[in-house]
């Protein structure tokens, strides 16, 4: 990660890059508890490179499939409890792609925020890290945007 | 996944069986409603009501449950043939069960084979909500549904309870048109 970088026009704007920053950094050891052997990527790269295992499959196939916590989060702001959501999220998205029978590869987020709260969203990516462990999949990348006023 | 090991429920017959593994309260649906109803924003969430063993806060933020070691499990060492799963997310057993059922055949749901979490008649009372929209709105405790053969429900049910899951035979398929009948 650059330490370096950094933009106090951006941050007057709304926008503490330096906040994303730290929030990587805080986040780093419960991504690091999901990673499996599948995993080939890490923390960093653009996308998220995963090698699946395909031994014994003849017709491999990809089931994919997104969803989000809805307005359960309500209840985390209202608690301000973050830790929980993540697991939610994880749950909502993995329990749709099994009932094809397919298992857990690699999971995916998307955070967006009004205000980067490092110690917040690392909370919330240990939510997503501990429903990826249970067989959950490895937690192969993920997206968090802070997007003031919007 | 293996293409040959699809599950799309097409196999699914009159007689089958289907089995309903327990959820652990709301999962993560419906929460427009909870909210309307329980009027979370000046409520204090602190409290402890009656038939609940946590805070009301804590029972509306209680994680979702994962099915995905129960169910990669059983398939990887093909512990028993799994016909059609379903996962009972928005919409609750009325929208989601018909979407593993092939055409021709109709879901019988027993809803007095297993015991909703106290949450839901909470929120069926303080919001005098018709019990129709409760089970087409909530999971009602069960969180997902597997259809297996007759043949191999019991098999099924104790492996389930084997895997750490809490099964309940909650009804069985039908010919008829598709879709959810609820008997109560």
């Amino acid at each position: 990660m650059n330490k370096n970088s950094f933009s106090e026009s951006y941050k007057a704007a709304g926008v503490d890059v330096t906040a994303g920053y730290k929030a990587v950094d805080l986040m780093k050891s419960h991504v690091e508890r999901t990673i499996t052997t599948e995993v080939m990527s890490s923390i960093g790269g653009f996308g998220a490179l995963v090698m699946p295992d395909l031994a014994g499959i003849s017709h491999p196939v990809l089931v994919s499939g997104t969803d989000g916590v809805g307005t359960k989060l309500r209840l985390a702001f209202l608690q301000d409890k973050h830790n929980t959501v993540g697991i939610d999220c994880v749950a909502m998205c993995v329990n749709d792609i099994i009932c094809s029978g397919a298992r857990p590869l690699f999971f995916l987020d998307y955070l967006a925020l009004g205000k980067n709260v490092p110690e917040r969203v690392a909370e919330i990516v240990s939510g997503v890290a501990e429903g990826c462990v249970p067989r959950g999949g490895a937690r192969g990348g993920g997206e968090t945007a802070e997007m003031p006023g919007f | 996944m293996d293409k040959d090991t699809i599950i799309d429920g097409h196999t699914i017959k009159p007689g089958d069986v289907l089995i309903g593994l327990a959820s652990n309260g709301l999962h993560s649906n419906g929460y427009s409603l909870v909210r309307k109803v329980l009027d979370v924003e000046n409520r204090d969430l602190s409290q402890i009501l009656p038939g609940l063993d946590c805070t009301l806060g804590e029972e509306l933020l209680k994680p979702t449950r994962l099915y995905a070691r129960t169910v990669v499990e059983i398939m990887s060492k093909k512990l028993f043939d799994i016909k059609g799963m379903s996962h009972i997310t928005g919409g609750g057993i009325f929208e989601n069960l018909p979407r593993m059922l092939p055409d021709g055949v109709k879901a019988v749901v027993d809803t007095a084979s297993w015991n909703p979490p106290a949450i839901f008649g909470i929120l069926e009372q303080e919001g005098s909500i018709p019990r129709r929209d409760m089970y087409n709105t909530f999971n009602m405790g069960i969180g997902y549904i597997m259809a297996v053969d007759a043949a191999e429900a019991d098999k099924a049910m104790t492996v389930l309870a084997e895997l750490g899951e809490r099964p309940y035979k909650i009804g069985v398929c039908q010919a008829g048109e598709k879709g959810v009948e609820l008997t109560w």
